[in-house]
């Protein structure tokens, strides 16, 4: 199903908030090492795609596996649908007929079902053992978000050193070495024990990142990292992600600045409407794009 | 309208006063605990992402007990949880004393105030910092637990106060269950004395002597948390 390259891997994902389909099915591989940059209009579902690769959102359907243990499946679905659909066809039948005529249409409807309640029972036994190991999980999987989202009633250091102690990763000696030392990185040890509302916007992404990064991710996910920032603190951001990725760390990133996408993504991809509509490398999607859709959101963005 | 101080200031009334003054409190601040434990527990029932089964029914549980409590009076609760859930144990063989029955139909009837306190407090914090925590692989409760409620604090103990003033007044209502405290001294004093002015204005008094004071405090711990704030 899967080679061993494959850092994420996504089947059929949809996810609908109510009645609205926000995913439509996204099937995708990210290899180790790739740095994966996603783009497309407002409200097409990047951030809940992004959200959905760590089940920061629960998707309805479809698969997520993460290093070759998958996260979440849910197929009995689909098979609710046709069960749904089947069950109006029969209905129709009776009212018609006053009978059951189709006798072969009853026995896949009972054969569906039959099948339908294996899928959950299944399902739902997988659900209760992901339930811990999605912990796990998350702590290879680094997220950084458009608003930062640091603890503000924590210094920095305690910001970057919290989680890795609690999780018992790192003694709380090894922590504040390591939170030193990415500190130093970005030059920003001065700051160590301040509290996130006496930094800048571009201090602030860039403290989120490493505290990130304290966890030893094995992917980071970043959700429009720059969108927040004044345009002068744009760029101190795109340089620490930039030079993560010159490291070899995988990467997938949604991002609104064109330039940085060509730049650091191994591959492009433009969603749409919840799917994944173009998919290419950075020169030929921006250079040879085919879907309209497409051609148009770069003709307004570029 | 006729005053008469004598009746109060003779030192066996004063002592009276005194010792129910201290039940009074004693009963407020027990009460209060409980009602913090209790409001606790509830407000993370209500809070609980309605995921599974048990979540649910806790959810339930939890909003039926806050209907309930905020939907009858302290009144009539004291009188049930006395004289209904207590009784044999207070009148017959008297090894629950009414002392106790008080703060524990206090702290009951807090929890439901609490509960909705700290469900607002909770709530109060930003989306983001329970997602960020637990995207760095913290649990549900490790994430409450060093995240949110230490930053919820801020937000809960304002209103929190204002819970302890309404239930420093709110213990008067436990002269009917036979618990000494200071306004049921003050009826006693009004009975065997015939004089009513009197009493009733030195007990407005001191109730409002009292919150006086404890808003006095609670303004000092807020400044206290505004200043952390704003470091
Ligand atoms: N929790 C939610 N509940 C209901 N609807 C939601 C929720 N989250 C997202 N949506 C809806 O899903 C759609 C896709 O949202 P999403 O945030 O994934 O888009 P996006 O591509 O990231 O957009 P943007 O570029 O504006 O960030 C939007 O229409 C949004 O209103
Ligand atoms: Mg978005």
């Amino acid at each position: 199903m899967q080679d061993n390259n494959n850092l994420i891997h996504t089947e059929k994902l949809c996810k609908s908030f109510g009645h609205k389909e926000v995913l439509r099915g996204i099937d995708i591989d990210i290899r180790e090492g790739e740095k994966v940059v996603i783009i497309g209009p407002s409200g097409s579902g990047k951030s809940t795609f992004l959200r959905c690769l760590n089940l920061m959102e629960i998707p309805t359907s479809g698969l997520v596996s993460f290093d070759g243990d998958v996260l979440f499946k849910n197929y009995s679905v689909f098979v609710k649908e046709e069960i749904r659909s089947l069950r109006k066809e029969l209905a129709k039948e009776i009212m018609r007929q006053g009978k059951i005529v189709y006798r072969e249409k009853l026995a896949s409807y009972r054969r569906l079902t039959a099948d339908y309640k294996a899928k959950r029972k299944e399902e739902r036994s997988f659900e209760k053992t992901m339930e811990k190991n999605l912990n796990l999980h998350r702590q290879k999987m680094g997220m950084v978000f458009q608003h930062f989202n640091l603890f503000p009633h924590l210094t920095v250091l305690e910001n970057i050193t919290l989680a890795p102690v609690r999780l018992k990763l790192l003694n709380a000696e090894q922590a504040d070495l390591l939170a030193k030392k990415y500190l130093k990185r970005i030059g920003l040890m001065d700051k160590i024990d301040s509290y996130p509302a006496q930094l800048s916007g571009g201090q602030k992404q860039r403290i989120a990142i490493i505290r990130a990064l304290a966890m030893n991710p094995k992917v980071m996910l970043f959700d429009e990292p720059t969108s927040a920032l004044d345009p002068e603190m744009v760029g101190e951001v795109l340089d620490l992600i930039r030079e993560l990725a010159a490291e070899g760390m995988t990467m997938v990133i949604v991002t609104h600045e064109m330039g940085f996408a060509r730049e650091v993504g191994t591959r492009i991809l433009f969603m749409d409407e919840g799917r994944i509509v173009e998919e290419n490398t950075p020169k030929e999607f921006f250079a040879n794009p085919v879907n309209q859709r497409l051609k148009d959101f770069l003709a307004k963005v570029l | 309208m006729n005053f008469d101080f004598t009746i109060l200031f003779n030192p066996k009334i004063l002592q009276l006063l005194a010792k129910a003054y201290g039940w009074t409190i004693a009963i407020t601040f027990m009460a209060l605990t409980l009602g913090i434990l209790i409001g606790t527990v509830l407000a993370i029932f209500l809070v609980l992402p309605q995921k599974n089964l048990i979540n649910k029914i806790l959810n339930k549980f939890a909003s039926f007990y806050l209907a309930v409590i905020r939907g009858t009076p302290v009144l009539v609760q004291l009188m049930i949880i006395c004289f209904v859930v207590f009784a044999d144990v207070v009148f017959i063989n008297r090894t629950v004393s009414p002392y106790i029955v008080a703060t524990i139909g206090f702290g009951i009837n807090s929890g439901a105030y609490v509960a909705e306190i700290m469900r607002a407090g909770i709530l109060s914090v930003e989306k983001g910092q329970m997602e960020a925590g637990r995207s760095l692989g913290l649990s549900y409760g490790q994430t409450m637990r060093t995240i949110i409620l230490p930053q919820s604090v801020k937000n809960i103990l304002p209103p929190l106060g204002n819970e302890a003033i309404t239930l420093v007044k709110e213990t008067s209502v436990a002269l009917i269950i036979g618990v000494s405290e200071f306004f049921t001294v003050i009826k006693g004093v009004v009975n065997s004395s015939y004089n009513v002015v009197t009493p009733y204005f030195f007990a407005a008094v001191v109730y409002f002597l009292t919150v006086m004071v404890m808003t006095q405090i609670l303004k000092v711990i807020e400044k206290r948390l505004r200043k952390s704030d704003a470091r």
